[in-house]
Formats: structure tokens, C-alpha cells, sequence
């Protein structure tokens, strides 16, 4: 018996082609790039861990002067201009008595030393980017503009408190939780390289 | 009233001639109004303001009501600028059909291409207080054009693929290699997929990548949608319909997987956070999300087009803005601006501020006028169908 194949018509085998050869092209890419960095930030990696910050901040270490940041202790600091100005950054050290709100604390003493910090918040608990963290809001007064800022404190496994900020001249709360959050959940840590 | 609408109805018949696809006049002419409603409100609301995912970046916006009637505008690049791919398949065949020879048609488009270059710089830039370098919607339109003078010579299932490609995969793409520091680099990478607002003047928001893909599905729209019969476009309706349904469906769940194909991921559950989707580039979420919205509105568009009243009232209306897009887009910035050019570009600011009532009622009296005045156009390019006109 002469098995007669049903003629597929031109139009369904060009519809099928282009079917498999979208997907195959789309399927390969996005296991491709299944780990990359998303568009519009950077990937920061040193130190005994990594994550992503808004691309227009240029980040830098060591804003204390001749201090390398180390696994236990530093701190990093990125800035944009324009009018949406928007600086961020990140503080780690050891956790000590006080727990975050002393490391929140340190922060505030430090930044009034060249600016006068107003508005400072009472510090809630909350998950942000899935951890859960202390959030402090405050204004910097710059120029006599006030310029708002969210702060974001969580201890990592390793025993190692990292506060996260972020201030922007106009783009409000909505923008700094967003950006936090952001940086937040990218936020990865590594185990010690030698015990404390 | 009643004069104006035997006035649309009579204009209608003289110049549309292939009245089965006023379905694509009608969806095109509902984005215009909408897009000029984006554009009056950025022009003179304080509260009003766009730039969703350029980079990445998220401006938030003062509460949900600001953020709706902007998110509305999505709707307006994508339509435009698919159905402008859609028409432009149907006059190419019908250029050939008429025995236009393929280099004609070729430089035709070439030649159209720069005419909407030269636009943006006299016309569209200044508009928006920006420098005539700013690669805004036209100019991607225009290059677009001149891609296309060549890219029509492709087949239109290979045309397909590529635009779905392009779409489905343009977020992938990695422009690092050229330099950012000569600032023909930098322009290049704006016009091409980085959208960017950062280094003046070389700055533009509707880069080539993605939208020459949704120009293509719009060719590919054209050139099947070319010969078909009445009956044949009406059938369409219910296609249309669950593509739409289907497309909105893909973009829920796009968002609630919150991964590949948000260039803003989704940072909660609020309707803002769902909606809140990458426009400076589109992102998959976005386009899923109007193009869906466009496939209904063609949809709805086949279904009242055969209607009495079609011609007339608001839907003459709506249909004599999408007969005339170029003319309508070049003159309804100036109108609703309603200010003289700035020899200073970025200091752009309105004398004072409108609240949302007074802009609603400044959008629908400028839509009557420009209504009048695209009826006037029509008018004209009927007396001088040769000269210039034939290119807005």
C-alpha cells in the first residue's frame, strides 16, 4: 500500500520557517545573555561581592582618602549631572554593636561634617529587591536646595552590614526606592577569603 | 454641523478611492488625536512628562491619573509608524502597478526620506525646543524610508523574519564597540539603539534598530493585505481581534514574569508597575501592549467602515486626521506650542502652566481646527496633485 503524504501548502511551510527560525534566533540569545547585566546600569564586582548601579554614575572607590576598601571595610561612590542629578553609593564593614542604624549613623555624621543633613527619618523595616533591610530617608541641603535621599541597610550572611544610598535632585522617592531596590536585589556576596 | 459632515463624506469619496482600507485611515487618525493630546500636555502641563526607560532610567510621575494619560500616548510611535510601513507596501505596488519603473519607486523614496529629514530639522525639532540634530519620531520615519527603498527588493517573508528577529532580540544588542568619546560615535549610537537625552545636541529618542522591525511587520501587513478583496479585508476583522487579545495576553505575561523582554522590569504590584514599560527603546512589554491595542482598533476600524455614519461626525473626523498624518503631525505641534521658536534651545519652558481641564479643552477645540485644516489640505493636493504636497 502507497502511503500518499497531504501536500503542505507553500504558505503554512513558510510560516513554520520563519516560526523556527525566530524562536531558534530568540531562544539562543536569551540563553545567551541569561546572566548579563541589565540595560542602563553597570555591574560593580571587588571586594567580596557584586551589583548594579545606574550606568550614568561613574563609580569610584575609596571616597576616604588613601583608605583601599577592603572585604571587611570601604566604600564607593558614584555621581551624575545635569538636572537629574543623582548621586549613589555603597558602605560596608564589619557588623558591630548597633547594628545598621549605627552604620546609617556613621554615614549622617560623616556627610554633616561638609553638609547639613535635615528631615532624617525613623528607620523601617522592609524587603527591598527580596531582602530585608532598615530603610532612612533624609534631605541634603546643597546650595540651599534640598536634595532627598533613601538609605538602605541589610547584613549579609558573612557578618558584613552594607548601606546602600541614593540622593537625586529631581526625580523623587518613587525613583530612589526603584534605583535601590534595584541595587538591592543584584546585590551578591561571597564567603571570606581567609577567616576574620 | 450638518454641511461639515457632507463636507468629510464628500471629500471621502474623492479621495480615498479604495474605501475598504479607511479601516487603517480610522486606527491611524485615533492615534493622531491621541498623540496630539501627549503633546499638548507636555507643552503646557507641569505634571506631564515622558522618557520611560530611556537606559533604564525610570522618572516617576506625581500620581496614577498623570501617569495614565501619559501612558495613553504609548499608542501613537508604534501605530504611526507600522502603518506608515503598512501604506507605504500598498503605494510602492501600486506605483509599479501603474508602471512606475523600480528606480523610480527607489528614488521616490529616497527622495521622501530626506524631505522628513529636512522636517525635522525646520519643523518638528524646533517644535520640542531641540537642536536640528534631534532624531525624533519623523527622522526615524525618514530613515526608515530610505531602508526601505532598498529593503522592498526583498522578499516579504524574509522582510517578516528579520523585523521579528529584530523585535524579539534588539535588547540583546551591544553597541560598546563604537566609541562614545568622538561625538559621531556617540550620534551613532543614539540613532541607532541608544536612545539619549545626555550630550547636547546629539540627542534622539527613536532609534533605527527597533523601529524599522515594526515598520517591517507593517510592510509585511501592507503586502498581504494588497489585492485582497472587500469581502476578504472584512474577514479580517476577527483576526485582527484575537491577535490583539492574543498580543495583550503575551504582554501580561511578559510583566508578570518580570525577565526577557522588560527593558524596565516591574518593581511591585501596582497598576503603575505593571504598565510602566521601556518606550526609549521599546521593549517587548511595549510593543506586545500597543500593537495588540492597534490590531483591536483596525479591528473595530473594519467593523464600523461600512456604517452610515462613518464618514461623518467624529469618525469623519478621526479618519481625515489618518489621511493626512504629516500634515497633521507638522501643524499641530505649532498649533498647540502656541509660541514662537526659542533661540535658545533647552530653556524651553511655557509662560505659565495649564491645569488638566483647560489642557482637555485646549486638545479638543486644536483638534477641530486641525480637522478644518486637513479638510482645506485634502483640497489642495486634489488642485496640485504634482507639485511638493505629494510628499506630506
Amino acid at each position: 500500500m502507497i502511503h500518499m503524504a497531504t501536500p503542505i501548502s507553500p504558505r503554512y511551510r513558510d510560516a513554520a520557517i520563519i516560526l523556527v527560525v525566530v524562536v531558534a534566533v530568540t531562544g539562543f540569545n536569551v540563553w545567551q545573555h541569561r546572566g548579563d547585566t541589565p540595560v542602563g546600569y553597570q555591574l560593580y564586582s571587588g571586594s567580596g561581592f557584586s551589583f548594579i548601579y545606574p550606568r550614568e554614575c561613574s563609580l569610584r572607590e575609596a571616597v576616604v582618602f588613601f583608605r583601599l576598601p577592603s572585604y571587611w571595610l570601604g566604600d564607593l561612590q558614584g555621581e551624575s549631572s545635569g538636572e537629574a542629578a543623582t548621586v549613589m553609593g555603597v558602605v560596608w564593614e564589619a557588623e558591630r554593636a548597633g547594628g545598621v542604624p549605627a552604620t546609617m549613623d556613621e554615614i549622617i555624621d560623616a556627610a554633616s561634617d561638609y553638609y547639613q543633613i535635615t528631615d532624617i527619618g525613623v528607620d523601617v523595616d522592609m524587603t527591598l529587591g527580596g531582602k530585608q533591610v532598615s530603610v532612612r530617608g533624609f534631605n541634603v541641603l546643597v546650595n540651599e536646595v534640598s536634595v532627598p535621599g533613601l538609605m538602605a541597610g541589610w547584613v549579609s550572611p558573612e557578618g558584613r552590614v552594607f548601606v546602600m544610598y541614593c540622593l537625586s535632585l529631581s526625580r523623587g522617592d518613587d525613583w530612589l526606592t526603584f534605583q535601590l531596590s534595584r541595587m538591592m536585589a543584584s546585590l551578591k556576596t561571597e564567603p571570606p577569603p581567609q577567616p576574620r | 454641523m450638518r454641511s461639515m459632515a457632507s463636507g468629510v463624506q464628500e471629500t471621502v469619496k474623492t479621495v480615498t478611492g479604495a474605501s475598504r482600507l479607511e479601516f487603517i485611515d480610522f486606527a491611524r487618525g485615533i492615534v493622531m488625536a491621541i498623540m496630539a493630546w501627549d503633546h499638548v500636555s507636555g507643552f503646557w502641563n507641569q505634571f506631564h512628562h515622558g522618557g520611560e526607560g530611556i537606559l533604564g532610567r525610570a522618572p516617576p510621575f506625581v500620581d496614577t491619573t498623570w501617569f495614565l494619560l501619559r501612558f495613553v500616548s504609548h499608542y501613537c510611535a508604534p501605530i504611526f509608524i507600522f502603518l506608515a510601513g503598512t501604506v507605504l507596501a500598498i503605494s510602492v505596488k501600486r506605483r509599479l502597478e501603474k508602471g512606475e519603473s523600480q528606480r523610480d519607486v527607489t528614488l521616490h523614496l529616497v527622495k521622501r526620506g530626506l524631505v522628513l529629514l529636512f522636517f525635522v530639522a525646520a519643523i518638528e525639532a524646533p517644535a520640542f525646543t531641540n537642536p536640528w540634530t534631534y532624531f525624533g519620531v519623523i527622522a526615524c520615519i525618514g530613515v526608515c524610508l530610505i531602508i526601505f527603498s532598498l529593503a522592498r527588493r526583498l522578499p516579504t517573508k524574509v522582510i517578516l523574519a528579520l523585523s521579528l528577529v529584530i523585535i524579539l532580540n534588539h535588547s540583546f544588542l551591544d553597541l560598546s564597540f563604537i566609541p562614545t568619546r568622538p561625538n559621531w560615535g556617540w550620534y551613532l549610537r543614539v540613532i541607532l539603539h541608544e536612545p539619549s537625552f545626555d550630550r547636547w545636541p546629539y540627542v534622539g529618542l527613536y532609534p533605527i534598530i527597533p523601529w524599522v522591525a515594526v515598520m517591517g511587520l507593517g510592510w509585511s501587513l501592507g503586502n498581504y493585505l494588497s489585492g485582497k478583496s472587500t469581502e476578504k479585508i472584512n474577514g479580517l476583522k476577527r483576526p485582527f481581534a484575537l491577535a490583539g487579545v492574543a498580543s495583550i495576553t503575551a504582554f501580561i505575561v511578559v510583566r508578570w514574569l518580570n525577565g526577557y523582554g522588560n527593558l524596565v522590569a516591574r518593581m511591585g504590584n501596582t497598576l503603575v508597575d505593571w504598565l510602566y514599560v521601556s518606550k526609549y527603546p521599546p521593549d517587548l512589554a511595549f510593543l506586545l501592549w500597543t500593537l495588540g491595542g492597534m490590531c483591536l482598533m483596525l479591528a473595530l476600524g473594519i467593523h464600523i467602515q461600512g456604517r452610515e455614519w462613518f464618514h461623518g461626525g467624529l469618525t469623519g473626523m478621526i479618519t481625515s486626521f489618518g489621511r493626512n498624518p504629516l500634515f497633521f503631525y507638522l501643524v499641530h505641534l505649532w498649533l498647540y506650542r502656541a509660541q514662537l521658536p526659542d533661540f535658545y534651545p533647552r530653556a524651553y519652558a511655557p509662560p505659565f502652566y495649564l491645569g488638566l481641564p483647560e489642557t482637555l479643552l485646549f486638545w479638543a477645540v486644536g483638534l477641530v481646527v486641525l480637522w478644518r485644516l486637513c479638510l482645506w489640505y485634502e483640497k489642495l493636493k486634489r488642485q496640485y496633485p504634482k507639485p511638493i504636497l505629494q510628499y506630506i
